[in-house]
């Protein structure tokens, strides 16, 4: 799975360039991310912008993400909208993960100088 | 009005995908709104999804079959496969959302939230066993599309 990864303002992004994140894709989706964002004492905002379908499956490789011993320090989710969003709020993810409309709103809030504006 | 879908497909997660499509079409052709086509095809991919890992576990040349239509302002999907049964009762006693910490990171589930889903997404939902066969029927009053609309009345 193609996931692009930049530094902003001391967070590391993790662009997920895929429409859709189900049960076919979830392990190659979980490696894959698992290779940005599990560096020690980074945060870490995956955006799911470009993503219109996620099952639970999908979900599940971001929650065993913050599981994994060396994860992440700080996760948060960009850009989640629709089908994407209702599955974090049905499944009561939203409360685990911090959520942002954009990555912009995260690395604002993220990253160096936060408050500053 | 749209005409009903029927499709049988391997059972096997990477035909998911086009089923989740014709589905989408389906939705789309009666007008229901993205957002709701969206949380009809989670509830649909869920139920898939539980059939080829736990009726079939995925044992491979197995068959699941879909049909849905919307009529009277309602979806209805049956999805049926001839498989392990589902357990008696596990539906009902599946609970009404997640019950979890969400501060207790080492205790998240990363799985279990398939009926849940589903039964949080439908407004009703049954599962029958007959003659060997199993089928899981999904059920929602859609909300974005008015029901003179959602079908070709009675």
């Amino acid at each position: 799975m193609n996931i692009g990864d930049s530094e902003r303002n001391g967070v590391l992004v993790a662009t997920v360039n895929a429409q859709r994140i189900d049960a076919a894709v979830a392990p190659d989706f979980k490696e894959a991310l698992a290779r940005i964002v599990c560096s020690p004492g980074k945060r870490n905002v995956i955006d799911l912008g470009q993503v219109t379908f996620i099952d639970s499956t999908g979900l599940g490789a971001l929650v065993a993400l913050l599981k994994m011993p060396n994860g992440p320090r700080e996760l948060a989710i960009a850009g989640a909208k629709g089908q994407v969003e209702t599955l974090f709020r049905l499944t009561r993810m939203n409360k685990v993960f911090r959520m942002f409309g954009t990555v912009d709103e995260a690395v604002t809030d993220m990253g160096h100088g936060r408050g500053v504006t | 009005m749209s005409a009903p879908l029927e499709v049988t497909f391997a059972a096997e997660l990477q035909a998911v995908a086009g089923v989740g499509e014709r589905l989408q079409a389906l939705c789309a052709a009666a007008g229901v709104g993205a957002d709701e086509a969206g949380e009809i095809e989670l509830a649909v991919v869920e139920a898939v999804n539980n059939t080829i890992e736990h009726a079939y576990a995925f044992a491979p040349g197995r068959e699941i079959q879909l049909a849905a239509e919307i009529h009277g302002g309602w979806l209805t999907a049956r999805i049926s496969d001839s498989g392990r049964s589902m357990p008696a009762g596990l539906l009902d006693s599946v609970p009404a959302s997640m019950d979890f910490d969400p501060a207790a990171i080492a205790d998240l589930p990363e799985g279990g939230m398939g009926l849940v889903l589903i039964k949080q997404l439908m407004d009703r939902v049954d599962y029958q066993t007959l003659e060997g066969r199993n089928t899981f029927t999904l059920a929602r009053r859609l909300r974005s599309v008015a029901p003179s609309n959602g079908g070709e009345g009675h």
